[in-house]
């Protein structure tokens, strides 16, 4: 009888393991560890003391806490959560409109192409947070300021819609709508080249059939390209939520660092990044479950 | 004839086609509408890319009198290149430059290295536990590493694996203010988005032909080998891609350089350029904010400007590359 291992396919199977084994490791040192130490961390009080940290259990007095008593938490996780569901769906329409244009042929596309990826380059955390902390901005409305780059704010351009038709409930969502859609162009740097990637992959010959067919442009779009392309819009959904999920000018992330850092709760900063994961991940799982039953997957 | 009529008439697409073909005789026309429509609609949305580099770059250049002046908005009457050179001092400039390069660069290359090591496991080869590990690097991505902030900061404080170091030592040695705990973690595939590299690897090898391996095995090569000889030179695309994408986001990344560094002397570019308030007044109250606003808008230039410059001479290989690492399709 011979062993398992000593097959072609067992020994490949070994061979592998070596490959991909030193990852696990990683993962247990730096992910798995540190992980399940946040989540005991959660239930318990951590004070400084001269020997470190020392820690009481204190059951789910952090997570009362949290629900209960802070003044910040729920009212910035539900502005944190608002914003992100209502960027979503614009961010990843607006890229797949522009990847659609983009797939064209014509004079200039690598250059068009560039400057909507320019974003990723330059967007970093330290970036966005100088520039909203920018005096004369802030003057302006410290509410919108955290949702745009203050210098698109277009004053003017409110002061007149004011003037014209004197009824500011009317221009502020305009106003904000504007702003918005700034920050949507400029977070779609990324979905826009993976949605690029996933229309070349698309076979001509799909398109060449209908033109035999006679299809119009309209029917090739809705009947060939969105369904081919509906497992990219799933893989762009997830990562779009991560990716706005971790943005350093999070107003949910700047509070938990805030917690952490400068007022030292440590115990209570993990409780409420837990708690803030927990509900984003559900808001995930929410999103995908409804999108994955519309999916057309083509070798299935 | 009568048969010809018959299936003309019965083809649903008939009447689309005689009205198409109205329309289209007015073809020039409707290309020329199409092509309009755009040009004008990417002319708007590059204008809306562009301005905020466009802004930071013409502020940058203003001196004082201009930013008062209300007739100058973006051609400055008085070009001067003394923000860009206050800009510098404050921000400590070569130094940071330094620093954030060396840790690009290393963390880069170690993420090829292991990231590519994996993604080929992950190919090639097949095994028990392969899904329930992939799936597992995907959780990776998911988890933001906010919620592992403190375990993390303490693990760096007091390293000590398995116990050695404390034989020598009593406790750990602290490490923080080192670019130790960027670096150490991409050894074993778990740098800052490695799970996207490996997943970008898989992907790239799953793509390569089965033949190329099975010539390589026949003619003698062990799992190792193969990698290294046949697969690893192919690799070129996914391996630009990596590189790129990862040299840029440890470049403008705030967040780990925050917890770990604590010496000036060792602040990444971008973490100078959120202090860089405090660098200019050096705490003091300034009344007037226009004296800041200049230097502040120079220095975020000459911080994005390695990126930029980078972007240019790369930028075909950002666009393209992905398309042709083959992730997706």
């Amino acid at each position: 009888m011979k062993l398992r291992s000593s097959s072609l396919e067992g020994k490949k199977a070994i061979a592998g393991r070596f490959f991909v084994y030193p990852w696990v490791v990683g993962m247990l040192i730096f992910f798995a560890k540190p992980l399940v130490e946040s989540i005991i961390y959660t239930f318990n009080e951590l004070k400084i003391t001269k020997t470190g940290l020392a820690s009481t259990f204190v059951g789910t007095k952090n997570y009362m806490y949290a629900f209960t008593r802070d003044p910040f938490f729920i009212d910035t996780l539900i502005k944190t959560i608002t914003t992100m569901v209502l960027d979503l769906p614009l961010i990843v329409l607006f890229s797949l409109f522009a990847a659609v244009m983009l797939n064209q042929e014509f004079k200039g596309r690598g250059l068009v192409r560039s400057a909507f990826f320019l974003p990723v380059i330059i967007t970093s955390g330290a970036l966005v947070y100088v520039l909203q902390s920018d005096m004369t901005s802030a003057q302006v409305n410290a509410e919108t300021v955290k949702n745009s780059m203050p210098m698109v704010q277009n004053l003017d351009f409110k002061q007149m819609m004011l003037q014209v038709t004197n009824n500011i409930r009317f221009v502020q969502p305009l106003i904000d709508v504007m702003d918005r859609v700034f920050i949507i162009i400029w977070k779609s740097g990324v979905q826009i080249l993976i949605f690029l990637a996933g229309l070349q992959s698309i076979s001509s010959a799909l398109y060449e059939a209908a033109d035999v067919e006679g299809a119009t442009g309209w029917e090739k779009f809705w009947k060939i390209t969105f369904p081919m392309i509906s497992p990219i819009i799933i893989v762009n959904v997830v990562y779009t939520i991560i990716d706005s999920f971790t943005d350093y000018n999070n107003e949910m992330l700047r509070y938990i660092l805030n917690t952490a850092f400068a007022k030292i709760q440590y115990a209570y900063s993990a409780t409420i990044a837990w708690i803030y994961f927990i509900i984003v991940f559900g808001v995930l799982l929410a999103i995908v479950g409804l999108i994955s039953r519309k999916v057309f997957y083509m070798n299935e | 004839m009568n048969m010809n009529a018959l299936m003309y008439n019965l083809t649903s697409n008939n009447k689309l086609k005689t009205f198409g073909q109205k329309l289209t005789r007015s073809y020039t026309w409707k290309k020329l509408g199409f092509v309009a429509f755009r040009w004008i609609l990417f002319a708007g949305l590059i204008y809306v890319l562009i301005y905020p580099l466009l802004y930071i770059f013409s502020t940058s250049v203003k001196t004082y009198d201009d930013l008062i002046d209300p007739t100058t908005v973006w051609i400055t009457k008085n070009f001067t290149l003394q923000n860009i050179a206050d800009a510098y001092k404050y921000l400590g400039y070569a130094e940071a430059f330094k620093n954030t390069f060396i840790i690009s660069i290393t963390t880069s290359i170690m993420q090829i290295i292991m990231c590519s090591i994996i993604g080929y496991g992950f190919a090639r080869f097949k095994f028990k536990e392969k899904g329930l590990l992939f799936g597992l690097i995907m959780f990776t991505m998911i988890i933001p590493p906010q919620t592992m902030i403190i375990p993390q900061y303490i693990f760096y404080k007091d390293f000590d694996i398995l116990g050695i170091v404390s034989l020598f030592n009593g406790k750990g040695i602290n490490l923080h203010d080192t670019y130790v705990p960027f670096i150490l973690p991409t050894f074993f595939g778990m740098g800052l988005k490695s799970g996207l590299f490996i997943y970008i690897f898989r992907q790239f090898f799953r793509g390569m032909p089965q033949e190329l391996e099975d010539a390589a095995y026949i003619d003698g090569c062990g799992p190792w080998r193969t990698y290294h000889k046949v697969m690893l030179p192919n690799a070129a695309p996914a391996i630009l891609t990596v590189f790129l994408f990862s040299f840029v986001w440890h470049w403008n990344d705030v967040f780990e350089p925050t917890m770990y560094l604590q010496s000036q002397s060792k602040y990444t570019l971008p973490m100078k350029l959120v202090g860089i308030v405090g660098y200019i007044t050096k705490g003091f109250q300034v009344k007037d904010l226009l004296y800041i606003v200049p230097i502040k808008y120079a220095g975020i230039l000459i911080v994005i400007a390695p990126m930029i410059v980078l972007y240019a001479v790369g930028q075909k290989y950002f666009v393209e590359s992905v398309e042709r690492a083959g992730i997706v399709g």
